[in-house]
């Protein structure tokens, strides 16, 4: 639009006739506004200090509460999503010891069943090793999730889990 | 005074600089309800709902944007959530511009270029008109963009379209 046609259109609303809102509009908005007046935040040395002081205490209480629940891993519920390749290629789910220095070797099977396959329950194994693994279904758009037993886990040791397989997405979730 | 130091000073417990900024804004922000919406009624409790919202977050306002870009996107946010749950807006500009040149001078070309704008007009979205009226006021498109949670690209794109429509009866006034 042309400058020259919204100042046209300018010229012409400029002549309404339409009303604005009503003295009793303004009037009730008014008293609002004098109502709630924001309380002015005065800095003041005392101020700053006692922000400071409560920064700090939460700082050594959150360090004192992370050492006093060291052994509690919070694991949530991760979903994978994979996408197997058109050979229809089995996914696989593993759960690492990411401290491990070593890489998987990442497996990729045929597919078998469209079943989620446990293996036994995991155990807190030996580093650089597969804790345990699943087999997922191979199916276009493959969804599944795993939950973890937290008290079978150990600790003390940062986890990861990856989904692994021929073009597969691969995420990576860590915990501690 | 700049309505964004208006605003800070309001924040800072200046109730008077609060009546600054109503007394510069309240005018345009109503007509600009008023010309999406036909009842009078509902238009002050919006307004009434967007000053409130001002009012409310006076302490949280961030001079990010511009003042006045800022109240009309709370407007802008009103209006549509009014129209989401009591249905599709009303074009209160047609009747406007029918009763502005109703009362000037009136020829037979006029009537029919008239004619010809109000069908137009007719023609426009919801977001058209909203976008002409927010160009009307003075906006920029990138200010318009950002009131209507639009792209800029969106709301040339809506003025284009709007331009096309009115373009034979933009001479009306001159």
């Amino acid at each position: 639009m042309t400058e020259q046609q919204i100042e046209n259109l300018q010229k012409l609303l400029s002549r309404s006739t339409l009303e604005g809102g009503s003295k009793e509009l303004d009037e009730r908005i008014l008293q609002a506004s004098r109502e709630r007046v924001p309380t002015p935040v005065r800095e003041s040395w005392f101020s700053i200090y006692s922000a400071m002081t409560a920064g700090a205490l939460a700082v050594i209480l959150t360090i004192g509460l992370f050492f006093a629940m060291g052994h509690i891993v919070n694991v949530e519920e991760p979903v994978f999503v994979a996408q197997p390749d058109e050979s229809n290629t089995t996914v696989k789910a593993q759960i690492v010891d990411q401290k491990s220095s070593n890489s998987v070797n990442h497996q990729v099977d045929r597919p078998k069943k469209i079943q989620i396959v446990p293996r036994p329950e995991p155990q807190p194994a030996d580093r650089n090793k597969i804790l345990f693994e699943y087999t997922l279904p191979t199916t276009d758009s493959l969804l599944a999730s795993m939950v973890f037993n937290p008290g079978r886990v150990n600790a003390t040791r940062n986890w990861c889990v990856f989904v692994v397989g021929a073009n597969c997405q691969r995420r990576w979730m860590n915990w501690h | 005074m700049r309505d964004e130091a208006l605003m800070a000073a309001y924040a800072n417990g200046e109730a008077m600089a609060f009546e600054f900024l109503y007394r510069r804004h309240s005018s345009s922000l109503f007509l600009f309800l008023r010309r999406q919406m036909d009842n009078v009624a509902i238009c002050e409790e919006l307004a009434h709902d967007t000053w409130l919202a001002v009012i409310n977050q006076a302490s949280f306002y961030q001079p990010s944007a511009k003042y006045k870009t800022w109240l009309f996107r709370i407007a802008h946010n009103r209006l549509v959530d009014h129209w989401r749950k009591h249905g599709s807006s009303s074009n209160v500009l047609i009747e406007e511009i029918s009763d502005v040149v109703g009362v000037t001078e009136d020829t037979v070309s006029q009537g029919i270029e008239l004619n010809e704008l109000l069908e137009n007009l007719k023609s426009l979205s919801a977001e058209q008109t909203e976008t002409l009226i927010l160009k009307i006021e003075g906006f920029t498109h990138a200010e318009i963009a950002e009131i209507t949670d639009a792209k800029q690209e969106t709301v040339k794109s809506r003025l284009r379209y709007a331009t096309r429509h009115l373009r034979v009866s933009m001479e009306l006034s001159s």
